[in-house]
């Protein structure tokens, strides 16, 4: 039942996006081919100077351009997180909620497809936007810039192992963030679907949770059971295994609330 | 055999009463009529018994079952409100409900849709009000569930529609089965109904066979209702 529900939650941010992504696509395409035109020679500080006589110099354009490009690049980037909330929020109280609620799983299961589905969207999204800056900086900039994004790529391969555990450790602190907001959801509309009402106590709920996990982190790095550091990351097991149960607390309480307050 | 069991059934939304200790006893076999005009609690009893709200008093069982994720797989359930996506096409619908519903029925979904005039390459977003409405009841019919629960599916439509939809009603009906249906209009509906339950201010006040209402009062079910309800 898991894999049908992520397969029907991934299809409906697809089928919501899919317009979204392609657009975002054409017009970073646009973008680039615009600066390409501008900065032909690739000297960049050409860009900028008013010689007279320069035939690439771009000024204004080219800034908004590339202003453009980053600004759309980054609401690429937070798209999923904006749309996850979104849709979770609609799925408990929108005209669709009665096919959601119709569904014969238990809440969890739910809950959980609904997470998977925002990670892979989040995952989708964030390359493509990282995919597309990077595109932009290979395409704009000098050989410094790719030589330097080069040794970054290089230094990374050194040590694969700790770049996975990176990667799922920033998987898992998206995940958790977004089951603490999906938790604060559940608990403004377990009070009501108004929004009037719900979205602030949805507000408050998040402020109280956020307020009482930090303390809890400030009060486990005074005694820490293992440090230990992912490149910059600095933590310690007992950090690690409290966020994890944070994690479960904000599944079985979510779970908890749709099986027996929810109402539609 | 009874498939469902409401016994002293209460709900409150806050302080206001919307139902008030309800019996209600559903046999298998029989199109069953909740029967009451607006605000008397009809929709808020069939959300009940399909899960989407919880009692505040009383116990409400479905086939044995407590209502829950085991309750919900044994009921079929039409809501009066669309619900489904606009991106969908009708096939999409149909996968949902095939993925979702073990139930689910695809041969019969088909031949309702040919009945309704419906086509699968057809999108939810360019189907008129009562194209959705043959739509919905055509997911909601192709399953081989043991209760039906149609919350008004005769509303908003045309009298051509009406007459699809009643007669797609009782195409499907499985003497297997239940229907417990919701309505209005009365002077349609009467003819497929078994039994009839009269909710007034979300209590009963009235129940019993179509045909013994009938003929102890000497009044069609229609007139009845407007006696009760006047």
């Amino acid at each position: 039942m898991i894999g049908k529900l992520i397969y029907f939650e991934i299809m409906k941010k697809w089928r919501s996006a899919k317009y979204l992504l392609l657009g975002y696509l054409g017009i970073q395409a646009l973008n680039l081919l615009i600066t390409r035109i501008f900065l032909w020679n690739n000297k960049i500080g050409d860009a900028f100077i008013h010689s007279g006589t320069a035939p690439n110099n771009a000024g204004l354009p080219f800034i908004l351009t590339t202003i453009l490009f980053f600004i759309l690049a980054i609401f690429l980037g937070a798209f999923p997180f904006i749309e996850g909330i979104y849709r979770f929020e609609r799925d408990l109280s929108g005209r669709q909620s009665y096919l959601e609620l119709m569904i014969p799983a238990v809440s969890w299961k739910k809950v959980l497809a609904k997470l998977a589905a925002t990670l892979s969207s989040l995952i989708v999204c964030g390359t493509v936007s990282l995919f597309s800056m990077f595109m932009y900086v290979m395409a704009n900039f000098n050989a410094q810039a790719i030589e330097f994004i080069g040794d970054i790529i290089e230094a990374l391969s050194h040590d694969w192992f700790k770049v996975i555990l990176v990667v799922l450790y920033m998987l898992f602190s998206c995940a958790a963030s977004f089951m603490i907001i999906f938790f604060c959801i559940t608990i403004a509309k377990s009070f009501t679907h108004k929004n009037r009402i719900a979205v602030p106590i949805g507000i408050a709920a998040f402020l109280i949770i956020t307020g009482c996990t930090a303390a809890l982190g400030i009060q486990l790095d005074k005694i820490p059971l293992m440090k230990f550091s992912l490149w910059e990351i600095e933590t310690s097991l007992s950090r690690t295994l409290a966020d994890i149960i944070v994690f479960l607390a904000a599944i079985a309480g979510t779970n908890w609330l749709m099986e027996k307050r929810i109402e539609h | 055999m009874v498939i469902l069991k409401a016994d002293k059934i209460s709900k409150k939304y806050f302080t206001k009463p919307a139902l008030t200790d309800v019996d209600i006893s559903l046999e298998q076999g029989k199109i069953i009529g909740l029967l009451g005009p607006n605000g008397s609690g009809k929709t808020t009893f069939l959300k009940l018994i399909t899960g989407m709200v919880r009692p505040s008093a009383g116990n409400l069982t479905v086939n044995g079952f407590e209502i829950g994720y085991k309750s919900k797989e044994l009921v079929a359930f039409l809501p009066d409100s669309e619900f489904l996506y606009d991106w969908m096409t009708i096939k999409d619908a149909r996968d949902v409900y095939a993925n979702f519903f073990r139930d689910f029925n695809a041969r019969r979904f088909t031949e309702l849709l040919e009945f309704m005039k419906l086509t699968e390459d057809m999108r939810v977003k360019s189907l008129s009000k009562g194209m959705k409405e043959k739509l919905v009841l055509a997911l909601t019919l192709a399953r081989d569930a043991k209760l039906f629960v149609l919350d008004e599916p005769l509303n908003g439509v045309d009298p051509v529609a009406r007459e699809l939809i009643l007669g797609a009603i009782i195409r499907c009906f499985n003497p297997e089965s239940t229907v417990l249906v919701t309505s209005h209009l009365i002077n349609e509906i009467e003819s497929i109904l078994d039994e009839a339950y009269f909710l007034k201010e979300g209590r009963i006040v009235l129940h019993g066979g179509v045909d013994n209402l009938r003929s102890e009062n000497h009044k069609s079910l229609d007139e009845l209702y407007r006696e009760v309800f006047a």
